[in-house]
């Protein structure tokens, strides 16, 4: 034991003395396994780990599927969910669900805006949605009777009703009419996006009729049922209903998504391509680590000589050379575990609130992944380290102790066109790294180029719901977005104000199909669809849109005016490409036929974010197409953050029962917009980065090596005549040779593996030319500089004193 | 003690085999204090280290203390080797992250002596040698005498009946050269069997033998 301890003691010695050594191999290892760990503990949890509902795999989504459109997964009519649920047999129970912000008061002193799920019953068995306080809606509740009551979250019952178990019970107004909360969800319970309530959707017959698609709709499967059948008798269903409601169901069907597939299906090849990306850098790091030992154990060759000499057994040299293989593991797995924990979590937080998996949140660094990466850092470190112990114990120690360690024996030489074999891949390694953080930088810096359409500095925006049970009438709900617009208008700094129902970016949208009159009418499904938005005439201006041609919606749009219209610029070329579409009209069916005179072009908004198109937008007066949720943008003269106060302020002198919320810079979001592309794009550079700086240590470390072993013969070739650039050429040349080598390997493999980026690159092709030639320029200068700096030591050697220490 | 009959050592060439040991047969009796002398390339060197059983790439028969040293595996020659012979080396070899009661320690701790009898032997032998002083001590901070004193140390201190020493004082000068000779034949007096490398008749003159070796052959 104590001999045990012995070795210790000197490994632990040993590493010290080699400090530059041990820090390049601790970190190689630690960065190795600690980016591996951390960015597979998120995959882990977003694709592998079972969704957190019992025998997950019979929930699917079902949607819609517009034919005409190629649109796969669309939002559900209410009258069709009525309908499958009536006839599907696949299906155990299902369920329908959306989201919108509503305004809540009551609780507390003042009212505050909420995030609402309107779900029908079924939704809580279906996912084994169990409340850890009171009880959760029934279906003899989920009527437009008895449908006042809601299920709180439990972070809205921690954070408004300090997590009081007497909370059932608790009266409180939502938009104005009165509800109780029924129950608390427990705390690791997620479903889609976090909302702070669960509220009946309170369906009826009268729902049959219903037009238009604005719900989701999720079921279990019968045990025994796949997506297969479910798919067919989905289809078979809709078939029936375009009979039933061809107005409605005119080239359409349906169709069955598995839930998982829904959850992680946008970001599975984003994951997957980091995933391989982090592999890479591992096996940089392990080959550097490789590298490091092994001219570290050619180093040691004469000392493993000495000790064999002195009487140390194979065993007990291999048990030496363990023990600091070991040691070094240990060290490197600590910073691992340590960066792995660091890593996690800041992905977590750089995660976009969109992700849309539920398990995002539950994301913990991974046992099973640490053992994984610890064991192939071990493996590597113990091969490496103790090969040479092996060969020297079996090899001719006189032959070693008489060359004095300077490495020129064939054990040494054989390291050496390993360890230069081992740079080639790191190098080769590294390119294919490089060229996917370079595209991906590209690609981001295309995206941020694109003009959204809309001038979001200086904007302030906030959302407002007013309760349907106060202000029942269009008159009502327009009167007061008019008269918070003046009071807003009046504020010190605010240069312009207006509204719309769907923010660009909010993730909120509403599309209508249209016709144009005098023109050939479509098929019923096969119209053209416009996205519809409700706007005040300040709206425009407090954008920073741009009018093309024609006016903006103006104060003479009233209500009982002519319906007029402002469209945008995709909208008139699509329709009207060489003349002007102002004058021209509109015709579709929202509540009332609308027949609008288009009164103006706007300029084209991207409102899902620059990586998406610009819909055809159809702007129409908030007075003629009243809504009683709006977004207020105010824009500013100076700092609008300064106006949050102000506009609050002046809203709830209007009414005090209205939240304004959430009220914040439009800059932000736009800046959350790009959080996907700005997460793929810092992983990637990071995981560039550090697979650049460990293939230069790599080389730097050969050139280095190489340099020592060959000092005698420098030392001669001087003494023979050889100008400093002579031998300055000579190193030089030798580490371009390896760096082009795995340049050459590199980027004939980055052309291939780059082709799975596809999908996540916007403006820039995958095998980019310019990206490639960048960094394939880059890594040439960097390699340049790491073979310059050991050729640099090469041409100072002292002749005299070179040939004097051999 | 040793006996070593027709050992030969040779190096594939093209075209050929070059010798560094032809037919080598030799016997040293116990207590005695060889010097294998002959100019550069003789095979001096080689001839110690199959004799101290670092190199196994050889032909013939070799006895050590009437053991086939030939017929035995790599392993129990080490184990031969750990009872039998001390080396010294013309370049020292001490292990340069040890100190030099760490190096001292080395080959007892091979040798699998308890902690706490090697502390004993380290200490005597620090005494010995007069080296109490330098026991915290790296070899670097040390004169090139002292680490051959170390060195000596080192290949005496588990008490072997044989030392082999190559060119010990070959990287000395002349008063540190003088001293560790004074030392072996100290220690040849007090009974271990010496065998040194040596090209110098002032060292040679320490032992009571000389074997000349000219091109592998011995011409004694």
């Amino acid at each position: 034991m104590n001999t045990v301890l012995q070795d210790l003691r000197y490994a632990v010695r040993g590493l010290l003395r080699t400090k530059t050594f041990t820090v390049v191999a601790v970190l190689a290892l630690g960065l190795g396994v600690g980016a591996n760990t951390a960015m597979f503990s998120v995959v882990n949890a977003v694709l592998l780990t079972e969704l957190p509902y019992p025998q997950p795999d019979r929930l699917v989504m079902l949607w819609e599927h517009n034919l005409s459109k190629g649109k796969l997964h669309n939002v559900v009519g209410p009258a069709n969910f009525l309908a499958w649920r009536d006839a599907g047999r696949s299906f155990e129970s299902m369920a329908a669900f959306f989201e919108t912000r509503r305004s809540a008061s009551g609780i507390g002193d003042e009212p505050v805006s909420v995030q609402v799920r309107l779900a029908t019953a079924a939704i809580f068995p279906i996912l084994a949605a169990r409340p850890i306080v009171g009880r959760v809606y029934t279906i003899e509740e989920d009527t437009p009777a008895g449908s006042n009551v809601v299920v709180i979250s439990y972070d809205f019952w921690k954070q408004r009703f300090a997590g009081r178990r007497d909370v059932v019970g608790q009266p409180f107004r939502l938009n104005g009419r009165a509800f109780t909360v029924l129950g608390v969800l427990p705390k690791n319970f997620r479903f889609h996006e976090p909302v702070d309530m669960w509220a009946p959707m309170a369906l009826s017959d009268a729902n049959r009729n219903s037009p238009g698609r604005s719900i989701r709709v999720i079921a279990r499967l019968k045990p025994g049922v796949t997506q297969a059948q479910a798919n067919d008798e989905m289809a078979s269903i809709a078939r029936h209903r375009v009979e039933e409601n061809p107005s409605l169901n005119k080239n359409w069907t349906a169709n069955a998504q598995a839930m998982r597939e829904n959850l992680v299906g946008d970001v599975r090849t984003g994951l997957l391509v980091l995933l391989g990306a982090v592999g890479f850098l591992l096996v940089i790091a392990c080959a550097n680590v490789a590298n490091l030992l092994l001219a570290r154990a050619t180093d040691r060759e004469k000392e493993i000589a000495i000790r064999a000499s002195l009487g140390a057994t194979s065993a007990r040299l291999v048990r030496q050379m363990l023990t600091e293989s070991v040691v070094l593991a240990i060290a490197g797995s600590a910073l691992g575990l340590g960066l792995a924990v660091l890593g996690t979590q800041a992905i977590v937080a750089l995660i976009p609130k969109d992700f849309p998996s539920a398990a995002i949140a539950d994301v913990a660094v991974d046992g099973r992944v640490l053992i994984f990466t610890l064991a192939v850092a071990l493996v590597t470190g113990i091969l490496f380290g103790i090969v040479p112990a092996i060969a020297a114990s079996r090899g001719a120690l006189h032959d070693t102790l008489k060359e004095g360690g300077r490495g020129g024996t064939a054990m040494s030489k054989a390291s050496g066109r390993v360890r230069s074999a081992l740079v080639v891949a790191e190098v080769a390694l590294a390119i294919v790294l490089l060229a996917g953080a370079g595209l991906m930088m590209r690609s981001f810096s295309e995206l941020q180029r694109v003009k959204l359409g809309f001038d979001a500095d200086r904007a302030l925006t906030g959302y407002v719901s007013l309760p349907g049970a106060k202000y029942r009438s269009d008159t009502l709900q327009i009167a007061f977005f008019t008269e918070a617009e003046r009071k807003i208008a009046a504020i010190r700094g605010v240069q312009a104000v207006g509204s719309i129902n769907f923010l660009p970016l909010s993730g909120q949208r509403s599309a209508s199909g249209f016709t144009i009159p005098g023109r050939p009418i479509p098929e019923r499904g096969q119209e053209p669809t416009g996205d519809m938005r409700a706007v005040t005439p300040g709206y425009f201006r407090a954008m920073g849109i741009p009018i093309k041609a024609g006016r903006a919606i103006s104060d003479a749009d009233l209500i009982n005016s002519p319906d007029v219209t402002v469209i945008s610029e995709t909208l008139a070329r699509t329709f009207w490409p060489n003349e002007s579409a102002v004058g021209k009209y509109l015709d579709f069916e929202w509540g009332r036929t609308m027949h609008c005179l288009i009164v103006g072009v706007a300029g084209d908004v991207h409102h899902e974010g620059a990586d998406k198109q610009p819909f055809m937008e159809i702007y129409r007066p908030l007075t003629q197409f009243s809504y009683g949720q709006m977004t207020i943008v105010v824009r500013s003269a100076g700092d609008p953050a300064a106006l949050t106060g102000s506009v609050r302020e002046a809203v709830r002198s209007l009414d005090a029962d209205i939240p304004v919320s959430p009220l914040g810079p439009m800059s932000a979001l736009v800046g959350e917009s790009f959080g996907k592309s700005r997460l793929s794009t810092m992983l990637f550079g990071l995981f560039g980065v550090v697979g650049l700086v460990l293939a230069t240590v790599g080389i730097y470390g050969v050139m280095s090596y190489g340099v020592l072993q060959r000092t005698r013969e420098f030392g001669v070739r001087m003494a023979l005549g050889a100008r400093p650039r002579d031998v300055l050429g000579m190193v030089v040349r030798q580490g371009i040779g390896l760096t082009v080598a795995g340049m050459a390997i590199g980027l004939a493999g980055a052309f291939g593996l780059t082709r799975l980026m596809r999908t996540l690159l916007f403006g820039v092709a995958p095998g980019d030319p310019f990206t490639f030639i960048a960094i394939a320029a880059l890594l040439g200068a960097v390699a340049l500089v790491a073979s310059y700096l050991p050729a640099l030591r090469a041409t100072r050697v002292d002749p005299v004193s070179a040939l004097r220490n051999e | 003690m040793i006996s070593l009959r027709n050992v030969e050592k040779s190096y594939p060439i093209a075209g050929g085999q070059v010798f560094v040991l032809r037919r080598v047969n030799i016997d040293v009796k116990p207590g005695e204090f060889v010097s294998i002398m002959g100019p550069s390339g003789a095979g001096k060197s080689t001839l110690l280290s199959v004799l101290g059983m670092l190199d196994h790439q050889w032909k013939g028969e070799y006895y050590l203390v009437d053991q086939p040293v030939h017929k035995l595996s790599p392993k129990d020659r080490v184990a031969l080797n750990k009872k039998y012979i001390g080396f010294v080396f013309q370049q020292y070899h001490l292990l340069d992250d040890l100190t030099v009661q760490e190096n001292l320690d080395i080959p007892l701790s091979y040798r699998d002596v308890k902690k706490d009898q090697r502390a004993a032997i380290v200490a005597d032998t620090l005494d010995r040698f007069h080296i109490v002083g330098k026991k915290d001590l790296y070899p670097r901070q040390l004169s090139g005498g002292q680490q051959q004193l170390v060195a000596v140390a080192r290949a005496v201190i588990a008490n072997p009946k044989i030392i082999l020493a190559d060119e010990p004082t070959g990287n000395l000068h002349s008063d540190q050269g003088r001293e560790i000779m004074e030392l072996f034949k100290k220690l040849n007096a007090e009974g271990a069997t010496i065998i040194q490398v040596t090209h110098s008749d002032v060292n040679a003159s320490y032992g009571n033998r000389v074997i000349n070796l000219r091109d592998g052959w011995v011409t004694e």
